[in-house]
C-alpha cells in the first residue's frame, strides 16, 4: 500500500513545474511554513496536498483526517476546481478511479447528505465543514472523511468540546498563513491541536509576502502561533522560479493609450485634491507626512499607512482631519473609476457621491472639485442654444444661458437642449481594435493550416500547421479588474462604441426621469424630495442672476456652495435634460408600437431572464410601471436591440468564465459581422478571483485591459506548464496614468519584502520547537471530558480543571472557579482564545442572552468600539441591555478597546462645548439611566480582561453550561423550550435591517421573522399578510408603504 | 440655602475639583450630600481620580458603603489620569461591578464634566435615541437600514435606491444585478445578498 501511495506521489508530480514540484516535496519533508509570491499558483501547492492526503487515507494504516483551514470562501471553491483540475489525468494513472471526479456530488451542495456516501474507496473531494453543518453529522465526518475544508470557529468549538478529538487529525493545512496570531482562531485550533497530538503535522502556506511586512517580528510570531520552526520562501526571484518560468518568455505586446482631454483634466484635478488633502494632513502635525507623495497616494495601501499612523492618536484627531482621512480614500477611489468607468458612469457615480458627501466634506469645495464635475459632465453631453442657434454650438463651446430672470426659464425651457457627447472609454477602442486583429490573425493561421495539410508537403510544416490550427481554435481572453467592465466590453464588441453609450445614457436620462416624478410625488409621502424641491425654490428666491453662477460655486461662500452642490444643475439644464430623457420615452414608446408584438414578446422574455444590466433595470421598473408611472414602455429595450438579447443574456453569468464559454459561440443572426468579434472570446475578471481561468480557457491570446501583478505570475506559469505553444499577451495602459507606476512599485514592494524576509530567516530567534512543545504538554489538555455539552452534569466540575496555575497578583487564594460558558460565535473573536492562554475552562454553547456567562448571576455582552456604536445605532444594545437585565442579576457591558488604539472612548476634539445627543458618551449615559443595573467594564487588552473575568469569578458559583444555554430561549406551547436542541444558523446582519424599518417593533419582530423568512421574503408579502402578521393595521401600512415607496434621488 | 431642583448638587468634599470648572451646561450649587455629586433625585455620582486611588486603594470602598442603598442610579466617575492604567483600573472595576456601581471612564475634567452634566440634563429623557429610532424623512430611513450592512456607505445607499426604485426592489436585486452597479465590489454584493437572501433563523 505505501508503495501505491509513493506511486502515485510521483504520478502526480510529473504534472508540475520543477519549482512547484519541490515547494511540495519541502512541505512534504517537514513541517513549516511556505510564503510564495503572488501569482505562483500556491492553489496548485495546496491541491496536491490534499490531493496526496486522499489517497493516502485510502491506506488502512493511516488514520485520521487532515484539516484545511483558513480558507475564504473564494478559495475554498478555488482549491476544489484546482482538485478537480488535478484529477483527469490521475483517471489514467489509478485504474480504482471509477468514477471521474468532475461527475462526483459536489460536496458543496451538502455537507451533510456527503457523508452519506464516504466509504467508498473512490476519491472525493474534501467536504465542507461550516456552521451550517449539524453537530451529529460533523462527528460522523470527522470519523470517516479523509481531508475536510473546515471553518476555524466550528474547528476550535468541536476541539473545545470533544466532538473531535486531537488525535482524530492527522494534521493542518493553514492557507491564508498571514493572517494567523497566537490570538486568533486559527493560532486556537493549532494550539488546540497540539496539545492533544504533537505527531500529526501542520503545514502552513501564504502568497501575500507583503503582509509579513506590515508588523514587527509578524514572521517570528505567526511561525510561533502554528508550532513550526522551518520557513520556506518562493519568490519569483528565487532560482528555479526565474530558471523555469523565464526559459519560455512570453510574447508580450505593451500599449499605451492616450487619455482623452477632459479624462486627462479630471485626472490632474484630482491629483490636484490629493494634493490639498495631504497638505492638510501634513498641517495637522499628526502624520509622518515625510514619505508621502501624490504617488504613493494612488495605492490602496496608502489608506493602511495612514490609518495605521494615526489609530493611537485617533481621539486627538480633529473631525476636518479624519474628514481629509476619508476623503483622500474617496479620491484614490476616483481615480480609479475614471479610468475604468465609462463616461454615463462615472457622472451618475460622481452625483451620488456629491449627494452623498457629508456638509464637511473637504474637496468638494475646492475648485478642482468643479472641474471634475464640469468636465465629467462634458464627457457625457453639453447644452446648447436650441435650434435657433444651432450654428453657435458647433464651435464645440458650452453655452450657458445666464437668463436674467429666472421666472423666464420654464417658459423659454425649449431654449436650451442637451447635446448628447457621449465620449467612450479609449481602451474600449483599443480593445477593439487589437480583438479585430486577432479575429484577422486566426482566419490567416487557418488559412495557412489548411493550405499546409492539403499540400501535404513534410512532417515538419504539418506539425506546425497543427499548431497554428491550435492556436487560432485556442480563445482569445480578456482580462479587466471589474466584472462590469468585462460585461461593457462584451457589449462594445458586439453592438459597437456608440450604441453602448447611447444606451447608458438613455437610462441615465431614464433614471433622471423617475427621480423627477418622484420629487414630484415626494411631498405627499414626505421624502426628501420634497426638501429637494424646496432647495429649488430657495435657490430662484435668492434672485435668478445668481442662480447661474452660484452653480459654478467659485464664490468663496461655503453656505453657496454647499446649496450648489446640493442642486446641481440650474433650472433650465434640468428641464433640458428632461425634455431629452422624455424624448427617448417617446422615441422608444413609438418603435414599441411599431413593432408592437415581437416588442412585447421579447419584454415578456426580459423578465424571466433578468439578466444582464440592461435586462435587470428593465425588470425593476417594470414593477414600478405596474404602480402607475405612466410612461408606458419606456426602459423596454427599443426592437433592433432584439438580436442580440441572447447573448445578453449571457450577461448575466459572464461574471463566471464558465458559462462565457458556451455563449460565445452564439452568433446573432442578422450581424453575423459584430458576433464574429465576439466569437471565441472569453472574459475574465479579475475580481472574480477565479485564478484558474487560465487552466480552464488555455487561451492563446491574452487581452489585459487591466494589469495586475499575481495575474502576470500565473500567465507566466501557465505559458511554462504550456510548452511551446505560442502565447501572446497584449497590455494595455493609459499614458501618464498612475496604472504603471502602481504596476511596478507593487513588484518592487514584494522584492523589498522578500529580502527583508530572507535576512530575517537567517538570524531569527525562536525557541526550540520541543520546548514549545514541552510547555505544550505540561499543561493539561482543557476542556470538557464529556463528549458533547448537552451531556454535561449539571454543577460537577470536570477533574482535569482541579490543576491551577497561579501567577499574577489578581487570583484569589485557594481553589479557583474557572470556567466560563461562551457563546459559540464569540469564537470569531479573540477573547475566548487568550481565555483559554490564561488556564480558563471555555464551554461553548450557543447562548441566547449574553456572550460569556461567568457565574449563574453574571453575563456579559462584550462590545468592540464599532460595535458598541453600531449597535446603540440600531437598538441592540438596548435590547441585549434588556434581556440581560431580566435573566441575570448581574449583567454587564464590557467594551473592549484594542491595544493599538487610543484607551478612550473619544476624541478630546468631539467632547465639544454642548451636550451632543449623538456621541457615545451621551448614548452610555442614556443607556445606564434606563438600565441602573448595568455594570460596565472598560477593558484595556484582551489580556486585562481575562484577569478580570478571574478576578470576578472569585466568590461566585461556576455557571451551568446546560442552564445557561436554555436563559432566554422562547417557551413553547408544550411549556419545553422552543426550539431546543435543534441548532439554528441566524442572520444578524439582516435582522438589523429589519429592526431598522418603519413599523417594526420589538413585539411584531419575531412574527415577522417567521413569516417572511427573509428580507427577499418579506419585500413579496402583501399588505393583508403584513397586517396578519404584525397585528396591526398601521405598523403593516407603515412598512408596507415604505418598502415600495419610490426613492427619491437628490441630483 | 435654597436648593435647585434643576442643579446638580455638589459635595463639599469637590471644592477645588477641575471638574467643576467645565460644568457650564447645566447649573450646579454645593450642597450637603453623601455622594460626590447628585444628579438627579434617583443618580448620584462619585469621583475617583485613577491616581489617587493608586495612593490609597481602600478609599473608594468606603465611600461606596457610606453611599447605602438610596440611589438607584450609582455611577462611579472614573478619571483616568495616569499612564499605567490596567491594573489600577482592574482594581477599580471590581469595586464598582461587586458594590454595584456602573463605572463611567474618562480621559479629562472636560470629559468628566460632560458626563454629570449629561446625567443631569438626560434624567427624564426617553430611551429612543439608543432603540434605533432613526429620523422620518425616507432616505435617512433606507440609510439607516442599508448601511448596517457592513461596508455600505451613504453614497451606495443612493445607488441601490436609484437603480432598484424602492426598498423591496433593493432587497430583491440578485447578484447579477447589484454587480452591475458602480462602486460596489464582490465584497459588498456578495454581503447584501446573504443579507437579503439568507433566511433570518435557518433551523438545520
Amino acid at each position: 500500500m505505501e508503495a501505491d501511495v509513493e506511486d502515485f506521489q510521483k504520478g502526480l508530480m510529473a504534472h508540475l513545474l520543477p519549482f512547484q514540484r519541490r515547494m511540495v516535496e519541502e512541505l512534504l519533508e517537514d513541517d513549516g511554513l511556505c510564503i510564495l509570491a503572488a501569482g505562483l499558483t500556491w492553489q496548485r501547492l495546496a491541491a496536491v496536498l490534499v490531493r496526496l492526503q486522499i489517497e493516502r487515507r485510502k491506506d488502512a494504516d493511516q488514520r485520521g483526517v487532515m484539516l484545511v483551514l483558513g480558507c475564504r470562501d473564494w478559495q475554498r471553491s478555488m482549491l476544489k476546481e484546482e482538485l478537480l483540475r488535478l484529477d483527469p489525468d490521475l483517471e489514467g494513472w489509478d485504474s480504482r478511479e471509477g468514477m471521474p471526479a468532475g461527475q462526483q456530488p459536489a460536496a458543496a451542495d451538502g455537507p451533510g447528505k456527503a457523508s452519506v456516501n464516504t466509504t467508498g474507496s473512490a476519491a472525493q473531494l474534501p467536504v465542507e465543514v461550516t456552521n451550517e453543518t449539524l453537530a451529529a453529522a460533523r462527528g460522523e465526518l470527522y470519523r470517516t472523511q479523509s481531508c475536510i475544508f473546515i471553518t476555524t470557529r466550528i474547528l476550535v468549538v468541536d476541539l473545545l468540546t470533544n466532538r473531535l478529538q486531537a488525535h482524530q487529525v492527522a494534521g493542518i493545512l493553514v492557507v491564508n498563513a498571514h493572517t494567523v496570531t497566537d490570538m486568533s482562531g486559527e493560532g486556537f485550533a493549532v494550539r488546540l491541536f497540539r496539545q492533544g497530538n504533537q505527531g500529526g503535522f501542520v503545514r502552513a502556506i501564504s502568497d501575500q509576502p507583503q503582509s509579513f511586512a506590515a508588523s514587527f517580528s509578524k514572521l517570528e510570531k505567526v511561525m510561533k502561533a502554528l508550532y513550526v520552526r522551518k520557513l520556506f520562501l518562493w519568490p519569483r526571484f528565487q532560482a528555479q522560479v526565474k530558471d523555469t518560468l523565464n526559459e519560455l518568455p512570453i510574447e508580450v505586446i505593451e500599449l499605451a493609450q492616450e487619455m482623452t482631454p477632459p479624462m486627462v483634466a479630471i485626472y490632474d484635478s484630482i491629483a490636484d485634491l490629493l494634493d490639498v488633502c495631504i497638505k492638510h494632513l501634513r498641517r495637522s502635525n499628526k502624520i509622518d507626512t515625510s514619505d508621502f507623495s501624490l504617488e504613493s497616494c494612488l495605492f490602496r495601501s496608502f489608506d493602511e499607512i495612514v490609518r495605521h499612523q494615526l489609530d493611537s492618536v485617533w481621539h486627538t484627531i480633529t473631525p476636518q482631519t479624519k474628514q481629509v482621512v476619508n476623503n483622500l480614500r474617496t479620491l484614490r477611489t476616483l481615480a480609479e473609476y475614471l479610468l475604468c468607468f465609462d463616461a454615463v458612469t462615472f457622472l451618475s457615480y460622481l452625483e451620488n457621491l456629491r449627494a452623498g458627501e457629508s456638509v464637511n466634506s473637504v474637496w468638494l469645495f475646492q475648485e478642482a472639485a468643479h472641474t471634475i464635475f464640469d468636465q465629467a459632465k462634458k464627457r457625457v453631453y453639453e447644452l446648447q442654444q436650441a435650434a435657433r442657434n444651432a450654428g453657435n454650438g458647433k464651435n464645440g463651446k458650452r453655452k450657458r444661458v445666464v437668463s436674467d430672470d429666472i421666472a423666464d426659464a420654464s417658459a423659454s425651457s425649449e431654449a436650451v437642449e442637451v447635446v448628447a457627447v457621449l465620449e467612450p472609454l479609449p481602451k474600449w477602442e483599443l480593445v477593439r481594435e487589437i480583438v479585430q486583429e486577432i479575429q484577422e490573425e486566426r482566419d490567416r493561421l487557418v488559412k495557412t493550416a489548411t493550405g499546409a495539410s492539403s499540400n501535404q508537403s513534410s512532417e515538419e510544416s504539418a506539425a506546425a500547421a497543427q499548431a497554428a490550427l491550435r492556436a487560432a481554435e485556442a480563445p482569445i481572453l480578456i482580462v479587466a479588474q471589474e466584472a462590469r467592465t468585462c460585461q461593457q466590453l462584451r457589449q462594445v464588441l458586439q453592438s459597437g462604441l456608440q450604441a453602448v453609450m447611447k444606451e447608458l445614457f438613455d437610462e441615465y436620462l431614464l433614471t433622471r426621469l423617475d427621480a423627477r416624478k418622484t420629487a414630484g410625488k415626494g411631498k405627499s409621502s414626505g421624502g426628501s424630495g420634497g426638501g429637494r424641491d424646496s432647495g429649488t425654490a430657495g435657490n430662484s428666491g435668492r434672485g435668478g442672476r445668481g442662480g447661474g453662477r452660484s452653480w459654478r460655486g467659485r464664490g468663496g461662500d461655503r453656505l453657496d456652495a454647499m446649496r450648489a452642490a446640493r442642486i446641481r444643475n440650474n433650472p433650465k439644464e434640468e428641464q433640458a435634460l428632461l425634455d431629452q430623457a422624455r424624448a427617448v420615452t417617446a422615441a422608444a414608446a413609438a418603435k414599441e408600437k411599431a413593432s408592437g408584438a415581437e416588442a412585447a414578446g421579447e419584454d415578456s422574455n426580459d423578465h424571466r431572464s433578468g439578466g444582464g444590466r440592461g435586462r435587470g433595470r428593465g425588470q425593476v421598473s417594470a414593477r414600478g410601471r405596474g404602480r402607475g408611472r405612466g410612461a408606458a414602455g419606456g426602459e423596454s429595450p427599443p426592437p433592433q436591440a432584439a438580436p442580440g438579447s441572447t447573448a445578453e443574456e449571457g450577461h448575466a453569468q459572464s461574471a463566471d468564465e464558465q458559462a462565457a464559454g458556451d455563449d460565445h459561440a452564439q452568433p446573432s443572426q442578422q450581424n453575423a459581422a459584430q458576433g464574429a468579434m465576439l466569437q471565441g472570446v472569453v472574459f475574465h475578471a479579475l475580481e472574480s478571483r477565479n485564478d484558474g481561468v487560465l487552466w480552464d480557457v488555455q487561451p492563446a491570446f491574452v487581452v489585459m485591459v487591466d494589469s495586475d501583478v499575481a495575474f502576470v505570475r500565473q500567465l507566466e506559469v501557465y505559458a511554462a506548464g504550456r510548452g511551446k505553444a505560442a502565447l501572446r499577451v497584449y497590455n494595455l495602459r493609459y499614458k501618464d496614468s498612475f496604472e504603471q507606476d502602481r504596476y511596478m512599485a507593487a513588484l518592487k514592494r514584494e522584492q523589498r519584502v522578500f529580502e527583508d524576509l530572507i535576512r530575517s530567516k537567517g538570524h531569527m530567534v525562536l525557541p526550540e520547537l520541543g520546548q514549545d512543545l514541552a510547555l505544550l504538554r505540561a499543561e493539561p489538555r482543557e476542556g470538557v471530558l464529556q463528549p458533547g455539552v448537552e451531556e454535561i452534569i449539571p454543577g460537577v466540575v470536570p477533574a482535569a480543571n482541579a490543576i491551577t496555575r497561579r501567577g499574577g497578583m489578581m487570583q484569589p487564594k485557594g481553589k479557583q472557579p474557572r470556567r466560563l460558558v461562551v457563546d459559540v460565535r464569540e469564537f470569531m473573536s479573540s477573547l475566548p482564545s487568550v481565555l483559554h492562554q490564561q488556564h480558563m475552562e471555555v464551554v461553548p454553547v450557543t447562548l441566547e442572552v449574553g456572550d460569556y456567562v461567568l457565574s449563574p448571576e453574571m453575563c456579559v455582552e462584550r462590545k468592540s468600539l464599532s460595535d458598541l456604536r453600531q449597535s446603540f445605532l440600531s437598538g441592540r444594545l438596548y435590547h441585549q441591555a434588556e434581556v440581560m437585565t431580566k435573566h441575570y442579576k448581574t449583567p454587564i457591558l464590557l467594551i473592549e478597546f484594542e491595544r493599538d488604539k487610543a484607551f478612550a472612548l473619544h476624541a478630546t476634539s468631539e467632547i465639544g462645548s454642548d451636550i451632543n445627543s449623538n456621541t457615545l458618551g451621551s448614548k452610555l449615559v442614556l443607556l445606564t439611566l434606563h438600565f441602573p443595573r448595568l455594570r460596565i467594564i472598560w477593558s484595556r487588552s484582551l489580556h486585562a480582561t481575562a484577569d478580570l473575568f478571574r478576578a470576578l469569578k472569585a466568590n461566585q458559583d461556576e455557571p451551568d453550561p446546560a442552564v445557561a444555554a436554555l436563559v432566554g430561549v422562547p417557551v413553547g406551547a408544550d411549556g419545553l423550550p422552543a426550539g431546543g436542541g435543534s441548532e439554528s444558523v441566524v442572520n444578524t446582519a439582516a435582522i438589523d435591517v429589519l429592526r431598522r424599518l418603519p413599523g417594526v417593533t420589538e413585539s411584531n419582530f419575531r412574527p415577522l421573522m417567521a413569516a417572511a423568512g427573509s428580507l427577499a421574503g418579506l419585500a413579496e408579502l402583501t399588505m393583508e399578510k403584513l397586517a396578519e402578521v404584525m397585528g396591526s393595521q398601521a405598523s403593516a401600512r407603515k412598512l408596507h408603504d415604505w418598502l415600495h415607496a419610490v426613492c427619491p434621488i437628490q441630483r | 440655602q435654597q436648593i435647585n431642583p434643576n442643579a446638580v448638587l455638589v459635595s463639599k468634599r469637590q471644592e477645588g475639583n477641575p471638574v467643576l470648572k467645565h460644568m457650564r451646561n447645566v447649573r450646579w450649587q454645593f450642597a450637603d450630600i453623601v455622594p460626590d455629586y447628585q444628579m438627579g433625585s434617583n443618580t448620584c455620582a462619585l469621583f475617583l481620580s485613577l491616581r489617587y486611588h493608586l495612593l490609597k486603594p481602600t478609599y473608594i470602598y468606603g465611600r461606596i458603603k457610606e453611599l447605602q442603598r438610596a440611589f438607584r442610579t450609582r455611577v462611579l466617575l472614573c478619571h483616568v489620569d495616569v499612564d499605567d492604567v490596567v491594573e489600577p483600573l482592574a482594581q477599580v472595576t471590581k469595586a464598582a461591578l461587586l458594590n454595584e456601581c456602573t463605572l463611567i471612564c474618562a480621559w479629562s475634567p472636560e470629559e468628566c464634566a460632560r458626563y454629570l452634566e449629561t446625567y443631569k440634563a438626560y434624567e427624564s429623557k426617553p430611551a429612543d435615541a439608543i432603540q434605533g429610532r432613526t429620523e422620518e424623512d425616507y432616505l435617512s430611513k433606507l440609510t439607516a437600514a442599508l448601511t448596517t450592512v457592513r461596508g455600505v456607505n451613504k453614497t451606495d445607499v443612493l445607488t441601490l435606491g436609484g437603480a432598484f426604485k424602492t426598498a423591496a426592489g433593493v432587497m430583491h436585486a440578485n447578484m447579477q444585478q447589484l454587480s452591475a452597479l458602480p462602486g460596489i465590489g464582490p465584497t459588498k454584493v456578495r454581503r447584501l445578498h446573504e443579507t437579503f437572501y439568507e433566511p433570518f433563523r435557518k433551523t438545520l
